[in-house]
C-alpha cells in the first residue's frame, strides 16, 4: 500500500502552498492511494497543517445520474471543483472505493519496440549493401 | 389766431391738427365723417366767438374743388375772416381714389382668402347698396301744390295730370332714359300694360282706376305707374335717375304713402335727393306738419348731408314782385321752416308751369302761348321799361360759379332762357350737382368707409393670425418636446429592463463537463488502472501509454468536434434567449452578432506520452526465483529426485509512482486545466455575447433615441415651413391690401 507521502507533486505543491493544485491533487490523491481511507485522511490531515487549504462549506449540487457510479464520480468530481466540501471530498471516496477499487482490469501485453533492434537491422543492411557494392567492384 | 383743419374730401374725415383751441378741436372732431361744406359755416361762428370776433385765418388742407368754391362763397364778404386752401385735391386724383376703392372692393368681392371674405361680409350690403346706380328723388308736396306741374316741367312733357281736384293715387316712378327717343308709359299690377300712345290720357285712366273700390278694398291695391324717356338738359352722370311722384303724405286713403315719404326722408343707405313742393298759400295750414317735423328731425338728427332736402316755392309766378319782392317772399317761407325747426333750408323759387310751357311751346294752346308770353314777359328783365324781371336765378342756392353757367345758358337759346328765367334751370343744376357732388360722393364716402373696415379687419386678422400661428407652434414645440422627453425616458426604462434582463441570465457551464465525462471517466480509469499496481512491466505498459494516449487524443478530437458544436449551440441558445426575452421591448436583429471561435488549439496543448521516453521510468528489479534441478547425487538421480534452488533474475519494471508523478499526473493536471479553460473560455465568449447583445440594445436605443429627436427635428421643420408657409401667405394678402391706396 501506498503512502500518501510516496505523492511526490502532493509533497510539492503543499510545499508550494498551491491551493489550486492542491485541490486537484487531492482528487488525484484518491487514485494514488487507492481509496485507502487512512493514508487519504492523513494526507488531508497534512495538507491543511500545512498550507492554506481549507474546505469550503456544503452546498448541495446536481448530478444527473446516481446509479452509474463512475458517472456519479465523475459529476462529483466536478462538483467539487465548484465547491469544495468535506462531505463532498469523503463522498467522493467513498464513491472511488464503490467504483473503482476493486475494479479489475486487463493488462495487455506488447512487446515494446526495441530502438536497438533497429539500430542493427539499420547497420547490418548498410554493411550488407556496402559489401555486396565493393564485391561488385572486385568483380568488375 | 389761425385754424387748420386738415381734411379728407373722399371718407370727411378730419385729421388732427395743431389748433389751439380745444373746443374748436372738438367741434372739427364732432364733426367727423360730414362734409366740409354741411358744417363749416357754423364752425366759423364758434371760431368767431372763440376769437371774440378778432380776425382770424382758417386753413383748410385736402378740399376738393366744389368745396373750395362753395366755402368760398359762403365768407366772399367777410373781411375778418381769411379762409386758405391748401393741397386742393383735383378731380383726377378724386377719380384716381375712386378707383382704388373700386379695385380693392372688386379684390376682395374675387379673392378666395376666406380672411378676406370674412371681412367682406359685414359688407356686402353696405357696398351693394352703396354701389347701386339708381337714384330716386321723391317728390313730396302738399296737396294741389303744384308737384305734377313741377314734375311735367322737369320732364319737359305734359303727361302728369294737374287737376287741382284730383289727388295722385298711386306711385307713379319717372325714370330717365335718355336712350329712348319716346316715352312709354307702364301700369304695373299682377300684369304690365305698356303704351307710348296718350300717355296723358293712359296715366289718368290707371290713376282713376287706383282709387277704385271693391267692396271697400282696393281694385288693384298694388298698382305701380310707370313712365320711361328722355329728359333733355338734364345730365345723370350715367345715374339712374329716377323721379317719383309720391302720393303725398297726407293722403287720408293712402296711409302707406306716409310711411313711404318717411322712408325715402331716413332713407342713410341711398340718400335720396327729396324734393319738397311748397305752397306759400297752405303754409298757414297745418297739413305739412307731420312731414316737414320729420325733414326737421333730418335736419337735426342726422350726420347725412341735408343738401339732398330741398323745397321748392312752386307758384313764385303768382307773386306780384312790383309788391313784394322775392326777397321777401323768400324769407317768408324761410321763417315758416325755421318754425318749424328746418333751418338754412335751401329753397328753389320756381314756376313749373312756364318751364312746362316753355318747353312743350308747340303743342300749347293759343290760351297757352299767350299765357308763357306772359311768363316771359314777367320773368325776363327789360331794360327798356326798367324792369328787373324776377331774377330766379339770383334767388337759387346754388353757387355763384353755377350761377355764371346757367347765365351763359340764357345765351344759347330761348328755351334755355325760359327755364334759367323760370328757376327751373337752377333747381336741375342742382340735381345733376347733387348727383355728382353729393351723391356719388356719399356712395364713394361709404364705399371708402366699407373698404377701410375691410381693410382694418383683414389687418387685424393679419396679425391675430400671426401671433396664433405663433402660440400654435410654441405650443405644438412644447407639446412635441414633452412627448419626445417622456419618449426617451420610457426607452430608457426599457433599455434598463432589457439590461436588467439579460444579465440575470447565468452561465450554465455543466454541459462542458457533462461532454467531457466520458473521456474524464476514460482518464480515471487509466490512473487506476495504471495507479492499481506499484509496477508494470514494460510490456503491460505500452498499452497503457497507448491508451492514454488514445484517451488524449480523444480529447481533443471531442473539443475539435463536439465540444465546440455544442458550445455555439449553447451560445446561440443564449442569444435567443436574449431576443427573447427583450422582444417586448426591442426588436432585435441579432444575425450579426458574432459569436467568436471557440480556441480549439487548447486541445493541443495535451501532450501525448512518447513511449519512446519509457525507459526514464524503467528500473532493473533483481529477483530471487526457485526453480527445480535435478540432485547432484547418483542416488537421486536415479529416482529422480528433484530438488529445488534458488536463483537471480533481472527484469526491467516500469514504476508506477515515478509514471504517475512524470507522466500521468502533468497529463491530468493539463486535462484538468483544458477543460477549466474551456469552461473560462466559453464564460468568456457567453460575456462577449451577452455584451454584444447588450451593446446591440444600446445601438438600438441610441438608434430610437435618434429617431426620435429626428423625428421631432423633422416635425419642428414641418412646423416651422408651414409656419413660413402661412406666414408668407399672410405678408403676400398683407401687401397686397397695401397696394391699394384707399386712404
Amino acid at each position: 500500500m501506498r503512502k500518501f507521502t510516496e505523492n511526490q507533486p502532493l509533497l510539492d505543491n503543499v510545499q508550494n502552498n498551491d491551493v489550486k493544485e492542491i485541490k486537484r491533487i487531492l482528487i488525484d490523491n484518491i487514485f494514488f492511494l487507492q481509496g485507502n481511507r487512512y493514508e487519504i485522511n492523513k494526507a488531508i490531515q497534512y495538507v491543511l497543517e500545512n498550507s492554506d487549504f481549507a474546505f469550503e462549506g456544503h452546498k448541495d449540487l446536481e448530478v444527473s445520474d446516481k446509479n452509474n457510479k463512475e458517472g456519479y464520480f465523475s459529476e462529483e468530481k466536478f462538483n467539487l471543483r465548484e465547491n469544495y466540501s468535506k462531505d463532498r471530498y469523503d463522498l467522493l471516496v467513498e464513491l472511488y472505493n464503490e467504483a473503482f477499487a476493486n475494479k479489475e482490469y486487463t493488462y495487455e501485453t506488447e512487446p515494446a519496440t526495441d530502438n536497438n533492434k533497429v539500430a542493427k537491422v539499420v547497420v547490418v543492411g548498410v554493411a550488407v549493401a556496402i559489401a555486396v557494392y565493393v564485391l561488385y567492384k572486385i568483380l568488375d | 389766431m389761425k385754424v387748420t383743419i386738415r381734411y379728407n374730401t373722399v371718407s370727411f374725415e378730419c385729421n388732427d391738427s395743431e389748433n389751439q383751441s380745444d373746443y374748436l378741436e372738438q367741434i372739427i372732431k364732432d364733426n367727423q365723417g360730414k362734409r366740409i361744406t354741411d358744417w363749416f359755416k357754423a364752425f366759423i361762428e364758434k371760431v368767431k366767438e372763440v376769437t371774440n370776433n378778432e380776425p382770424f385765418t382758417v386753413e383748410i388742407i385736402g378740399c376738393d374743388w366744389y368745396e373750395v368754391g362753395y366755402i368760398k362763397e359762403l365768407f366772399t364778404e367777410e373781411n375778418d375772416v381769411e379762409i386758405k386752401f391748401k393741397e386742393d385735391i383735383d378731380n383726377n386724383e378724386i377719380q384716381t381714389r375712386y378707383k382704388a376703392i373700386d379695385d380693392f372692393l372688386q379684390y376682395a368681392e374675387k379673392s378666395k382668402n376666406d380672411i378676406v371674405k370674412n371681412a367682406l361680409q359685414p359688407n356686402v350690403e353696405n357696398i351693394k347698396n352703396h354701389r347701386s346706380t339708381k337714384i330716386e328723388v321723391p317728390v313730396i308736396a302738399t296737396m294741389s301744390s303744384g308737384k305734377s306741374t313741377l314734375l311735367n316741367a322737369l320732364i319737359g312733357q305734359d303727361f302728369l295730370h294737374e287737376d287741382t281736384g284730383a289727388t295722385t293715387a298711386t306711385t307713379c316712378d319717372i325714370i330717365v332714359n335718355n336712350n329712348l327717343k319716346q316715352f312709354v308709359a307702364r301700369a304695373i299690377d299682377i300684369e304690365a300694360t305698356e303704351t307710348n300712345q296718350n300717355i296723358s290720357e293712359f296715366l289718368k285712366d290707371w290713376n282713376s282706376k287706383a282709387n277704385e273700390n271693391i267692396n271697400e278694398e282696393k281694385k288693384y291695391p298694388r298698382l305701380r305707374l310707370e313712365i320711361e324717356g328722355p329728359i333733355p338738359n338734364l345730365n345723370t352722370s350715367n345715374f339712374n335717375l329716377n323721379f317719383i311722384d309720391t302720393p303725398g303724405p297726407n293722403s287720408s286713403q293712402h296711409s302707406h304713402h306716409k310711411e313711404k315719404t318717411f322712408n325715402y326722408l331716413k332713407d342713410n343707405q341711398n340718400l335720396p335727393i327729396v324734393l319738397y313742393v311748397l305752397d306759400p298759400e297752405k303754409m298757414d295750414s297745418n297739413d305739412d306738419d307731420s312731414t316737414l317735423n320729420e325733414i326737421s328731425k333730418v335736419f337735426s338728427e342726422n350726420n347725412q348731408n341735408i343738401d339732398r332736402v330741398v323745397f321748392v316755392y312752386n307758384k313764385v309766378d303768382r307773386e306780384d314782385i312790383e309788391e313784394k319782392s322775392i326777397v321777401d317772399i323768400l324769407n317768408k317761407v324761410k321763417g315758416f321752416l325755421e318754425k318749424k325747426g328746418i333751418k338754412n333750408a335751401k329753397i328753389f323759387p320756381v314756376s313749373a308751369q312756364y318751364a312746362k310751357f316753355a318747353q312743350i311751346e308747340n303743342n300749347l294752346t293759343n290760351k297757352k302761348k299767350s299765357d308763357l308770353r306772359n311768363y316771359r314777359d314777367n320773368f325776363i328783365h327789360n331794360i327798356d321799361d326798367n324792369y328787373k324781371g324776377y331774377q330766379l336765378l339770383d334767388y337759387a342756392p346754388i353757387t355763384s360759379s353755377q350761377k355764371n353757367i346757367l347765365k351763359e345758358h340764357i345765351k344759347k337759346s330761348i328755351l334755355d332762357a325760359d327755364l334759367v328765367y323760370s328757376g327751373l334751370a337752377a333747381l336741375k343744376m342742382y340735381i345733376e350737382d347733387y348727383i355728382i357732388n353729393h351723391h356719388k360722393k356719399n356712395q364713394y364716402k361709404e364705399l371708402r368707409k366699407s373698404a377701410d373696415n375691410i381693410s382694418v379687419q383683414i389687418e387685424a386678422t393679419i396679425q391675430l393670425e400671426k401671433v396664433r400661428l405663433e402660440e400654435i407652434t410654441e405650443d405644438q414645440k412644447k407639446e412635441k418636446e414633452e412627448n419626445q422627453r417622456k419618449e426617451i425616458e420610457e426607452l430608457k426604462v426599457k433599455k434598463e429592463e432589457a439590461f436588467e434582463d439579460i444579465y440575470k441570465i447565468k452561465v450554465d457551464k455543466k454541459f462542458i463537463e457533462k461532454s467531457s465525462k466520458e473521456v474524464d471517466n476514460k482518464f480515471d480509469n487509466l490512473k487506476n488502472k495504471i495507479l492499481q499496481r506499484k509496477e508494470l512491466s514494460k510490456d503491460e505498459t505500452i498499452p497503457l501509454i497507448k491508451n492514454a494516449n488514445a484517451t488524449i487524443e480523444n480529447l481533443q478530437i471531442s473539443i475539435k468536434t463536439d465540444l465546440i458544436s455544442v458550445m455555439n449551440n449553447k451560445l446561440n441558445e443564449y442569444l435567443e434567449k436574449f431576443k427573447e426575452i427583450t422582444n417586448d421591448k426591442f426588436t432585435l436583429d441579432t444575425n450579426n452578432i458574432e459569436i467568436a471561435a471557440f480556441n480549439a488549439e487548447m486541445g493541443n496543448n495535451i501532450n501525448a506520452i512518447d513511449i519512446n521516453h519509457l525507459h526514464k521510468y524503467q528500473e532493473k528489479k533483481e529477483e530471487t526465483k526457485i526453480r527445480e534441478v535435478e540432485s547432484r547425487w547418483w542416488i537421486k538421480k536415479l529416482i529422480s529426485w528433484t530438488v529445488t534452488e534458488e536463483y537471480k533474475v533481472t527484469k526491467t519494471i516500469i514504476n508506477t509512482n515515478e509514471l504517475y508523478k512524470d507522466a500521468i499526473e502533468p497529463l491530468s493536471k493539463k486535462f484538468t486545466e483544458v477543460l477549466e479553460d474551456y469552461k473560462q473560455n466559453f464564460i468568456e465568449m457567453f460575456v462577449d455575447v451577452r455584451d454584444s447583445f447588450a451593446n446591440r440594445i444600446e445601438i438600438e436605443f441610441e438608434n430610437i433615441k435618434n429617431n426620435v429627436y429626428k423625428d421631432y427635428t423633422s416635425s419642428l421643420s414641418i412646423d416651422k415651413k408651414n409656419k413660413e408657409k402661412e406666414l408668407r401667405k399672410l405678408d403676400n394678402l398683407s401687401n397686397d391690401i397695401s397696394k391699394f391706396k384707399i386712404n
